[in-house]
């Protein structure tokens, strides 16, 4: 593992606004995955948990939260969105956001979205355009 | 074993709720409590029975149109006929009390009469005339007024 | 040249944008009952929200973020979904009373039913939500709202005593059949209705929404500065209509046709149609204000996209929240529930709720890393502290006194 960034993560990262790589919000950090080092001794950042559940998750609710990100696993038919996205795809920390190296839609905290706009919003005429 | 955290915001939330969409009347034991209602019971009707006056005034005075003055003619007559109701549906606890029903029944039923007459009118059209109309609600007024003062 | 034009219309916008149902029924009724022994409380009520408002523009002009969405980032989900679920309650309880509003404004010209309107009123309000710029929406109903000066007509008809007026407002006495609880609650209910808590999320994700800058803080202090007094004024002249043509009567408000009264009695036809159309811009106004307002906030809690500003299939969550939010609001009107009761308990609830709005924005308008070098000064630092110590002591004091005084009966 190659030496890392040293920053608070309880205040820089986590429930941080995130953008994906075209600078549109895509979800909060909800969590972040800790992994030790290899001297055992620091934890380091290895990944962020964003999507269904993982908020739940870390606020306590754990099987709530864990039942919430089985039922969208079971339930997301495009297959690849990834709710636990590992730390090298964070291209940028500044401002106030976390940006990525990714799309919106390569994420789990997408699919609500697509379903609400394939199945509610965007059938409803006008959805093209911008409401200004 | 935790408490569930959503439970007294959540019960607040029904309470409040609940509290928006009926008036919760309990009962009165005592002639003291019961007195208090038919006192707050007289001071609705008042306020309802004034309302009334000052808008047939204004339709006299032709400073109002006809769909206004319908809507407030018609929410005075629902007041004075809904305290009544509310009030009716609460037991007296003694025979004072069944004396004091009784008479303030008869002033709001008066008043709820003129009060229709009102309405009637303004659906008809007749507006110019309803300040002569609402003249018998001016008694009804100091009536209500007078049976408040006594229960003092 | 154009610049003073665009401040101007901001201003005028301003003052239309400031009363909406909940000031129509606190001002009237308070007037009515307590006549000007509470007037004071309009002003403490303005001058705080001059100061918050202020504050959250600035915040959204310079971390181009609004509030909400960084209340859960500085302050906790946990403390952040608490004021997500507080807020949207309150909110909701807003919404479902201007939706009524506008319905019974459009009842008091068409003696139509206002609950056969309820549906109508919310399909318009989502339509234009839906389709009309936000600008637009700004100006015109800005603008239309501006014939609630005729309180103020009503008022200078009417000819009052001017020294006994000021006398009676300087002198703040707890009325002889009031009671000091029910002073008190309603009190807090005034407060509330001046302290309006959308104001602020609206305010500030507008400011967002139209991409507010550094340069854009001027215009948005102008706004405050001008407008929100100007709504006190409103409020005052509406408190005042009532004072001396209700409370003489004891006619105590508990419809928005009695609000009216005042105005129809001394100016006229006219006055009363333009009171009304009034009534229709500032209730239909905040409608949209409280309906974007509850997508606003769950949108910016979860890190959903947002806004007006955006193709509308690309923050559908967004716009179903505020959908959704309309039709509840629309199926609780029908439920039969007194609009009056349903606005009283908003604005009071309002008070009791303001900590969990305003705490976040003084905490992130003083913080650097938002806010460069636009934080708050000593001077507004202070006032805001003193404020948010009020709005703690209302928070407390609230749910007591709404037991005591049986919500103010």
């Amino acid at each position: 593992m190659t030496a890392g960034r040293v920053l608070y993560a309880g205040l820089r990262l986590l429930d941080r606004q995130m953008l994906d790589r075209d600078g549109v919000p895509c979800g909060n950090v909800d969590d972040l995955e800790l992994t030790p080092g290899a001297d055992g001794d620091a934890l380091y950042v290895t990944a962020i948990h964003a999507g269904p559940g993982a908020l739940l998750y870390r606020m306590g609710r754990r099987r709530l939260g864990a039942w919430l990100q089985w039922a969208h696993d079971r339930l997301a038919p495009e297959g690849e969105e990834i709710s636990t996205i590992p730390f090298q795809h964070v291209r940028d920390l500044g401002g106030s956001h976390v940006t990525l190296g990714l799309g919106r839609k390569d994420l789990a905290t997408f699919s609500q979205e697509r379903w609400v706009r394939d199945h509610i919003i965007g059938p409803i005429p006008g959805s093209q355009h911008e409401a200004e | 074993m935790r408490r569930p955290r959503w439970g007294v915001p959540a019960s607040v939330a029904v309470l409040l709720l609940a509290g928006c969409v009926s008036h919760p009347v309990g009962p009165a034991r005592t002639h003291g409590k019961y007195s208090g209602k038919a006192s707050t019971t007289a001071e609705s009707a008042l306020s309802a029975v004034e309302t009334a006056r000052l808008s047939a005034q204004t339709g006299s005075r032709d400073h109002a149109f006809g769909p206004y003055l319908s809507v407030i003619l018609g929410e005075s007559e629902d007041a004075v006929t809904g305290v009544q109701g509310t009030f009716d549906s609460i037991q007296p606890p003694d025979e004072k009390a069944d004396q004091l029903k009784q008479k303030l029944d008869d002033l709001l039923s008066t008043a709820a009469d003129h009060l229709t007459n009102l309405r009637v009118a303004v659906r008809r059209g007749e507006i110019k005339g309803l300040e002569q109309l609402a003249a018998p609600l001016a008694g009804d007024a100091k009536d209500l007024q007078r049976f408040m003062d006594g229960l003092q | 040249m154009k610049k003073f034009i665009a401040i101007t219309l901001g201003i005028l916008t301003a003052i239309g944008g400031f009363v909406d149902i909940g000031d129509l029924v606190a001002n009237a009724e308070t007037g009515a009952r307590f006549k000007l022994s509470l007037a004071w409380v309009v002003l403490v009520g303005v001058l705080g929200i001059i100061v918050y408002a202020e504050m959250a523009g600035r915040v959204a002009a310079m971390s181009k973020r609004p509030v909400f969405d960084l209340v859960r980032e500085r302050l906790g989900p946990g403390f952040g979904f608490a004021n997500l679920a507080a807020s949207f309650f309150i909110n909701f309880l807003t919404l479902t009373a201007e939706i009524a509003g506008v319905a019974i404004a459009i009842s008091l010209v068409s003696s139509v039913n206002y609950l056969l309107l309820l549906p109508v009123t919310g399909f318009l309000v989502w339509l234009v939500i839906w389709r009309m710029p936000f600008e637009w929406m700004e100006r015109i109903f800005g603008l239309m709202g501006l014939a609630l000066l005729v309180f103020a007509v009503t008022v200078w008809k009417i000819g009052p005593d001017w020294n006994h007026i000021f006398h009676q407002a300087l002198h703040p006495a707890v009325p002889s059949k009031e009671t000091p609880f029910t002073y008190a609650y309603f009190g807090i209910a005034l407060f509330g209705a001046a302290m309006t808590p959308y104001e602020v999320f609206f305010f500030s994700s507008g400011g967002v929404e139209e991409k507010w800058t550094k340069s854009d803080l001027n215009l948005n202090r102008a706004n405050v500065f001008v407008g929100f007094p100007l709504g006190a004024f409103l409020s005052l002249a509406i408190m005042l209509g009532a004072t001396l043509v209700l409370a003489p009567r004891h006619i105590s408000v508990d419809s928005l046709s009695q609000v009216a009264l005042p105005t129809a009695f001394e100016v006229g036809k006219v006055g009363l149609a333009v009171l009304i159309l009034g009534i229709f811009a500032a209730t239909f106004g905040a409608a949209l204000e409280t309906a974007m307002s509850a997508g606003y906030i769950v949108a910016q809690f979860f890190g959903w996209t947002w806004g007006k500003f955006t193709k509308a299939r690309h923050a559908a969550r967004f716009h179903l929240v505020v959908l959704m939010s309309i039709v509840a609001g629309v199926l609780f009107g029908l439920s039969g529930v007194d609009p009056i009761k349903v606005t009283e308990y908003s604005i009071v609830l309002s008070a009791a709720a303001l900590p969990l709005t305003y705490f976040p924005i003084l905490v992130i308008a003083n913080d650097r890393d938002y806010m460069g070098d636009e934080v708050n000064g000593p001077i507004v630092n202070g006032l805001a502290t003193i404020y948010l110590i009020i709005i703690l002591l209302i928070a407390v004091a609230t749910i007591p006194l709404m037991i005591i005084t049986k919500a103010g009966a």
